[in-house]
């Protein structure tokens, strides 16, 4: 759909920076001067965490039509995960020095660890439960949603209702994530400090590989009849229901694939930013992916990607320069993308660049509801 | 399960009602293995409901629907029916107009429908030729690369037909292949579908009196949800409550 | 000689202008220790004059003041750095000094609660019966038996039912005090029946003495056994109350959604925004006409109606046109547009809350018993919601217009082809349905508070009613409207409100996989896009 000179050119220029980095920060010594600056580098990480997680819903929604408006609840999902290992690595370091309890159990007054923090003290377990946890619940949820064949507009209402209700229940301090304040504090990854400008920098780095293999596996996902199916079912899916396939199970896999990604993406946020609140799995976070991935151009995946950074650079902005004019932009967002932008800005970009090679436009769709 | 008919399709006493009309109204009709059968009808006769409830779309209130004497046609949803060999060509051309037409063939290549299959399959050469000998059987050889939105009505239809002989389903339930066709498109259609009987236990639904005609097969006429008369053409046409109901004098 | 000196003296003192005070202990007082000050207290408490009550008056309220400079107790009030001093009986100025020139008569807790019975205790002779209601309330508190004699000859001449009843079960939980077994026995019969707080609360405590007698246990056991089951059942009637006004809510909140969906099946995402707007509307109104007066609300419901039901067809003919047949779309714009209007609140009004007034007609409550109370407002918000309900009813059955409505909601293209002008139709059920949104916010008002955030908190809730209930059938969207009211209400006591919301939450996604068009769907093949 979107033109494959516009993908590779995104493709490069996440590639160029991630060059960039490592050759100014990693390389060459920090005389040299063209560094950046770590306030800089965080700022980066953030939107490449973001491009990933755009990159998901793009998966489920571009190429398979489920809009979920929960999103962010995978992605906050993957960031509890890794947050609950760095709080347990804070030992004894808290402010009660508790070895065991991170703060906000010991200012609850709590005995032991709750059972579902143990094994949060070993990396790997903590890696497994960042594809895990979103995953789990993206299955189960999924697999109810869609053997009931609620779709379209209902669908996407049930996903907010469940990112709302997982906003409130982690809210709770009963639950034992820390409350409205969340998990923070965090001291360090993997035995290397949180706030050293290397770790920061491999930080970045890593979201930014991440970022290039989420792109490279779903395109390539994406190639096979999976994909095609994934597209038929967008599109006709009463159809492909009469061609024989399980639109049940095909949309299951995207949807936890797309989880998991999302998961990713929130695991590598999370240190970057140095906390996890319930807030993130407000409704409002998950619908302003949702403008990255439109406004960027959905169905290309790369869109999405650029769509994300672009939105959240200007939310850095607007709330560092006209913090009341950030939600009139926002919200002009949504209406411009939806009346004006159906293929987002790529789409804008092909059809542009099209006009200019003298090409008639390609078959324009009416919008991919 | 042991068979309790002969009949392919089996359908007796299929009621349906949408909100106190009555659709179906005690329908009953049986196919054998390998005929051709017409079936014609006014509008809101039920030719449409009754595909509907074949392939699972729609569940009756009352009445019996087999498949081979043993499959109940009315538990079944529509992709456990499609895969059990029942295909179906809708009377709006419904191609998937997002894909290019040999991504359509490709998908309707019977076969292993899993996930975990679409993610690792390769096209097999024998699928491939398949794939190429339909194009070419329904004139679309030159038109592999075009996305299916981008043909025209006719191509679409013709499309949809090749999906349906990709699918190697043992029934076909055709609903009005002729409409917005040329006449010489028209023959060829019913050629084709001529061509199928035998093999594959094909019913038609049209208008059209003169492609029925072609196909010179049995006729069942429906008329407000069961069944009128049964024949060949020329016994119905000259049935009186026929002509009232739908040819006319 | 001294004696007569000083009793000349203290005449002197008590025939001085008629409001000179007489008690002249005071620096005694000020400087007394805590213990000290409870014996001063019971002095003034046997003192029967208007000043000792006005000394323990203001001795509560903290604003008992020694002025060394005179010798004398005056009321003072804290100004900035200054007390502005008056005079214990008459109240007149005194002056302002600086807080080193006076001494303030201190109080603690147990004080406080002392002085508070005391004080109590002598309300129940004064001529307004209010008063003495609140006196009688205050003392049930804890209730002492030392003051028994005093009530009973209160109750003696008591002329007010209402006040005599409340006597009587004080006179009861005074009695359950006691060691008597008879005093016990006729305080249980006296309490008998009371519904409140207090008595359930004295009858517990009162079942924990080891020393009681068989037959007086059995009988306390009893009655105890019949209030907590009163409480329960009128518990529960609290909850359905609540539980039909906040139906009530969320009807008048709904049914606006479930019009514009069932119409052009649209979501629209700004609807919580018309309902702020209704809400809005009711506060700026209040700015003109006094809040007090009940023509302030009345004028508001159709001002709000006109005001977010322009606003929908505003909506409608700008953006959601344009994006017919893609309801996705017109999701994500019209949350765009809800962020826009949110925002446009906020600068125009400020981010905090603002504070809508009841008026005095809808204010307080009818007490059906102490378990039991109907608030006026609440009351009015389900009279409103019914009154929508029955004209909205009206209008979809019996007008033309609604029947137009309805024929699009069912099956748009035969309507058309009929000769419906179905862009018209789009535009007009846009606008009633956001109208009544904003009525609804009218009606939310008077509940809770208004902020730029209140549409909100309750669409996440509208949708639900409308997705539960199912669309193009208006007692549908009635029935779920009341039945999660009433589910969240019910449920709220037993886990909290925050999870009673994430249960119902739970339930609805639970619900849909069984019934994925709602519990009152239309049927049929042209309704099944």
């Amino acid at each position: 759909m979107i033109g494959l000179r516009l993908r590779q050119l995104v493709f490069a220029s996440i590639i160029a920076l991630i060059a960039y980095v490592f050759l100014a920060n990693v390389m060459f010594p920090a005389s040299m001067g063209m560094a950046l600056d770590s306030y800089s580098l965080t700022i980066v990480g953030k939107y490449l965490c973001f491009a990933i997680l755009a990159v998901a819903l793009d998966l489920v929604w571009g190429y398979c039509g489920i809009l979920s408006l929960g999103h962010a609840a995978f992605f906050s999902l993957g960031g509890y995960a890794m947050g609950m290992y760095l709080m347990r690595q804070i030992g004894e370091r808290g402010t009660y020095g508790h070895p065991v309890l991170p703060d906000f159990m010991v200012f609850l007054n709590w005995e032991q660890l709750p059972w579902f923090w143990y094994g949060f003290d070993a990396f790997w377990f903590a890696g497994l439960m960042i594809f895990f946890a979103p995953g789990i619940l993206a299955f189960v949820f999924g697999w109810f949603a869609f053997r009931s064949r609620v779709s379209g507009v209902y669908l996407s209402i049930i996903t907010q209702a469940l990112t709302y209700a997982l906003m409130l229940a982690f809210f709770r301090n009963e639950m034992g994530f820390g409350g409205n304040n969340g998990l923070t504090d965090f001291k360090d990854l993997l035995g290397y400090p949180l706030t050293s400008d290397g770790v920061r920098v491999w930080l970045m780095l890593s979201s930014g590989l991440a970022l290039l293999l989420s792109l490279f596996l779903c395109q390539k996902l994406l190639a096979t009849k999976f994909g095609r199916v994934l597209v038929a079912v967008r599109d006709s899916e009463s159809r492909t229901r009469f061609l024989g396939y399980r639109v049940e199970h095909f949309k299951l896999v995207a949807f936890v694939m797309s989880a998991m990604i999302a998961g990713l993406a929130g695991a590598l946020y999370v240190p970057q930013v140095g906390i996890i609140n319930p807030g993130e799995f407000s409704p409002l976070a998950s619908i302003e992916v949702v403008v990255w991935v439109a406004l960027g151009g959905r169905g290309s995946l790369y869109g999405a990607a650029l769509g994300a950074i672009v939105v959240n650079a200007a939310k850095t902005f607007f709330t560092g320069f006209y913090p009341e004019a950030w939600l009139f932009f926002l919200g002009a967002m949504f209406v411009i993308s939806t009346l004006y932008l159906p293929r987002g800005i790529l789409g804008a970009l092909e059809d542009l660049a099209q006009q200019v090679r003298g090409k008639a436009p390609k078959l324009s769709q009416e919008g991919l509801s | 399960m042991i068979p309790v008919t002969r009949s392919v399709l089996y359908l007796d006493g299929l009621s349906v009602s949408f909100d106190g009309f009555k659709a179906l109204n005690n329908l009953s009709i049986d196919l054998a293995p390998g005929e051709l059968r017409a079936v014609i009808g006014p509008n809101g006769a039920g030719k449409s409901t009754m595909m509907d409830v074949v392939t699972g779309k729609t569940r009756p209130d009352e009445g019996t629907a087999l498949f081979l004497g043993s499959h109940d046609l009315t538990v079944l949803d529509e992709t456990e029916i499609a895969n059990l060999g029942i295909g179906r060509k809708f009377q709006k051309p419904s191609v998937i107009e997002t894909l290019t037409v040999e991504e359509n063939l490709e998908l309707a290549l019977a076969g292993n429908r899993s996930p975990w299959q679409a993610i690792m399959q390769i096209l097999r050469p024998q699928d491939r030729r398949s794939m190429n000998e339909v194009a070419s059987r329904v004139g679309l050889t030159d038109a592999l690369d075009q996305l299916g939105g981008a043909l025209s009505h006719g191509q679409k239809q013709w499309l949809e037909i090749g999906m349906l002989l990709l699918q190697e389903p043992k029934v076909l339930l055709v609903d009005e292949p002729a409409a917005g066709m040329t006449d010489s498109e028209t023959l060829k259609t019913a050629e084709l579908l001529k061509s199928l009987a035998g093999e594959h236990t094909v019913m038609v639904v049209e208008h059209d009196m003169e492609f029925v005609e072609a196909l010179g097969c049995k006729v069942t006429v429906l008329h407000e949800g069961r069944v009128l008369a049964e024949g060949s053409l020329p016994h119905v046409s000259s049935n009186n409550e026929v002509i009232d109901v739908y040819l006319g004098r | 000689m001294v004696r007569v000196g000083s009793f000349i003296f203290s005449l002197f003192f008590l025939f001085q202008v008629a409001s000179a005070q007489t008690f002249d202990q005071g620096q005694a007082l000020a400087d007394a220790s805590l213990k000290e000050k409870a014996v001063w207290m019971e002095k003034l408490a046997s003192d029967d004059s208007e000043e000792a009550t006005r000394i323990l008056q203001y001795w509560l309220d903290g604003i008992l003041v020694y002025w060394p400079q005179e010798n004398r107790l005056v009321r003072g009030i804290k100004e900035g750095r200054r007390y502005q001093l008056q005079d214990l009986m008459t109240e007149e100025a005194l002056g302002a000094v600086s807080s080193r020139e006076i001494d303030r008569v201190k109080t603690n807790n147990s004080l406080r609660s002392a002085l508070k019975q005391v004080l109590g205790s002598r309300q129940l002779g004064s001529s307004d019966r209010n008063v003495r209601l609140s006196a009688i309330a205050e003392l049930k508190r804890r209730p002492d038996y030392k003051v028994l004699p005093l009530l009973k000859k209160r109750e003696a001449s008591e002329q007010d039912d209402q006040v005599a009843r409340q006597l009587s079960e004080l006179i009861g939980l005074v009695l359950l005090e006691s060691a008597e077994a008879n005093d016990q026995m006729e305080g249980l019969r006296r309490i008998s029946g009371g519904l409140s707080p207090e008595v359930k609360d004295s009858l517990s405590r009162f079942l924990l003495n080891p020393n009681l007698d068989p037959g007086v246990v059995e009988v306390a056991q009893r009655e105890l056994d019949a209030i907590t089951r009163s409480l329960m059942y009128w518990g529960i009637g609290q909850d359905l109350f609540f539980g039909l006004s906040l139906g009530s809510v969320l009807l008048l909140a709904a049914i606006g959604l479930a019009i514009t969906f069932g119409v052009m099946g649209v979501i629209n995402m700004a609807h919580g925004e018309f309902i702020m707007l209704g809400a809005y509307t009711t506060f700026v109104i209040q700015q003109w006409i006094p809040a007090t007066s009940m023509w302030s609300l009345l004028i508001s419901i159709p001002t709000a109606f006109v005001v977010s039901g322009t606003a929908g067809i505003i909506l409608e003919r700008l953006v959601i046109r344009h994006l017919y047949g893609r309801p996705l779309e017109t999701l994500l714009a019209t949350f765009g547009v809800s962020l826009i209007l949110q925002q446009l609140v906020r600068t125009v009004f400020g981010p905090l809350n603002q504070s809508v007034v009841t008026p005095d007609l809808l204010s307080g409550a009818l007490d059906i018993n102490a378990a039991f109370s109907v608030t006026y407002n609440r009351l009015f918000v389900i009279a409103f919601a019914l009154c929508v309900l029955v004209t909205l009813w009206g209008v979809m059955q019996r007008t033309p217009f609604g029947v137009r409505v309805r024929a699009v909601t069912m099956n748009r293209g035969m309507a058309s082809s009929m000769g419906v002008q179905t862009q018209r139709v789009d535009a007009l059920a846009f606008g009633l349905g956001s109208g009544i949104a904003g009525m609804g916010g009218v009606a939310l008002s008077q509940l809770t508070n208004v902020g730029p955030n209140l549409g909100q908190s309750y669409i996440v809730d509208s949708f639900m009613v409308v997705v539960f209930g199912g669309v193009g059938n208006l007692f549908g969207t009635v029935f779920a409207a009341l039945s999660l009211g009433m589910a969240n209400k019910m449920l709220e006591p037993l886990s909290g409100a925050v999870l009673a919301k994430i249960l119902i939450l739970v339930f609805i996604i639970l619900f849909i996989q069984k019934r994925p068009r709602g519990l009152f769907a239309l049927k049929g093949r042209a309704a099944e896009d």
